[in-house]
């Protein structure tokens, strides 16, 4: 009866505390708000390191609050953080507008939001995996975010060969190159499937990338130097 | 039922004596394990117990003899660190910085050597594997994404950063 009696105050307690935090007004100050983000699986030294890079521009803590929302946002949809509090750092130490900062990581967040519904969609590999999809996720966002084409993204997942999920995260990360190195689409998508066929890993991946850049940078066509890629690379 | 009480009830009648050196002859007629004081409970268990002690040392042995020879890899892996140079040409320049994803865009983390005899300034980082975004920052306020990169991504914020690929050739 006694032990029943200390679990209800105990639970009373806990409730009353619960309500009486300001949980719902956000953070009162700098330390409640480091207390925040230090839940959101970055560093103390970037959370810090944020916090008094807002507290130099002369950010109010109900400013970097906000400025900070989407991080919250991708934290509580499960998709990766890190790199959208990248992108604020990055705002915040080129001095860009504190709305402009907002929007980049806005973008950057539907960009996430759009990989992980991809993601979810490929054959046997789908949804809740744990820790597992992070990178492909991430690098798959970030290649959205430069401008790849979903369409190629959709192919290459759908694709019937190797589904390992850290193979499909490096692919994603060459198809980022690839298309900010100027490369087709359609030459993308090919150049992905076939890498995914040949159950390449990172390195060699990067070393047929690297095969294609050459070649095309001595002016030579796609076609001819895709026509001699493994022959080069071995 | 009946028939087992009338038993019963004669024998509790039954006035004679039993001989004085009865419990004697009968003690004498059980075999001597019957009579001999019951062994302890290590005796009685020590057949299984033995092989059974020597089996669980031997693993234990075993198990700390595995943590003692491969430490390393039961702990998590450390990071494999590759060297990468950086260089900018500003001859002109007063101070020239590096941020990058690697250090957190943290301004004064790194600051580029030089400039040397012709102009050039530099920097070399070790990384982990991966991929980076970085720009130069030069005199406070220029920024500069590196003209040599081979890949540049827009920033969101109407420049553009490096991008590099760093993996281990070794690795490969």
């Amino acid at each position: 009866m006694k032990t029943m009696l200390n679990i209800l105050l105990l639970g009373a307690v806990i409730t009353g505390s619960a309500l009486a935090a300001p949980g719902g007004h956000g953070p009162r100050n700098w330390s409640e708000l480091k207390g925040k983000n230090a839940c959101l699986g970055v560093t103390t030294e970037q959370v810090d390191q944020t916090m008094d890079v807002c507290r130099l521009r002369g950010l109010s803590v109900a400013d970097a609050d906000r400025l900070l929302a989407p991080v919250y946002a991708a934290k509580a949809e499960n998709l990766p953080v890190g790199c959208i509090y990248e992108k604020i750092d990055e705002g915040l130490a080129k001095q860009v507008g504190i709305t402009n900062i907002l929007m980049a990581a806005e973008a950057r967040l539907a960009c996430m939001r759009q990989a992980k519904v991809m993601v979810s969609m490929i054959p046997e590999v789908g949804e809740g995996h744990g820790a597992g999809p992070a990178m492909l996720l991430e690098n798959t966002g970030m290649a959205l975010e430069s401008g790849l084409d979903p369409e190629v993204v959709t192919n290459v997942f759908q694709h019937n060969g190797h589904r390992k999920l850290g193979r499909l995260a490096h692919a994603m990360e060459v198809a980022e190159t690839l298309h900010l190195e100027g490369f087709e689409d359609e030459d993308i998508r090919r150049v992905l499937i076939d890498f995914l066929d040949r159950n390449l890993n990172r390195h060699e991946m990067f070393r047929a990338v690297g095969v294609l850049k050459r070649g095309l940078a001595k002016g030579l066509d796609f076609e001819t130097v895709y026509a001699t890629l493994w022959i080069s690379s071995r | 039922m009946k028939k087992h009480d009338e038993l019963i009830d004669r024998l509790q009648r039954h006035g004679t004596k039993a001989p004085e050196d009865f419990e004697t002859r009968v003690m004498d007629s059980l075999p001597a394990w019957r009579t001999a004081p019951q062994p302890g409970w290590w005796c009685r268990q020590r057949p299984w117990m033995i092989p059974a002690l020597a089996g669980a040392t031997a693993m234990l042995v075993v198990m700390l003899g595995i943590n003692r020879v491969r430490p390393a890899a039961e702990a998590p892996a450390a990071a494999q660190l590759v060297t990468f140079h950086f260089e900018l040409h500003a001859p002109g320049a007063d101070q020239v910085e590096l941020l990058g994803t690697f250090n957190n865009w943290k301004p004064g983390d790194i600051v580029l050597n030089g400039p040397d005899a012709s102009g050039h300034w530099t920097a070399t980082v070790d990384l982990p594997e991966g991929r980076y975004e970085y720009i130069f920052l030069v005199d406070g306020e220029r920024w500069i994404a590196d003209p040599k990169a081979a890949t540049l991504r827009p920033d969101g914020f109407g420049n553009v950063n490096a991008v590099i690929q760093v993996y281990d050739e070794n690795n490969a």
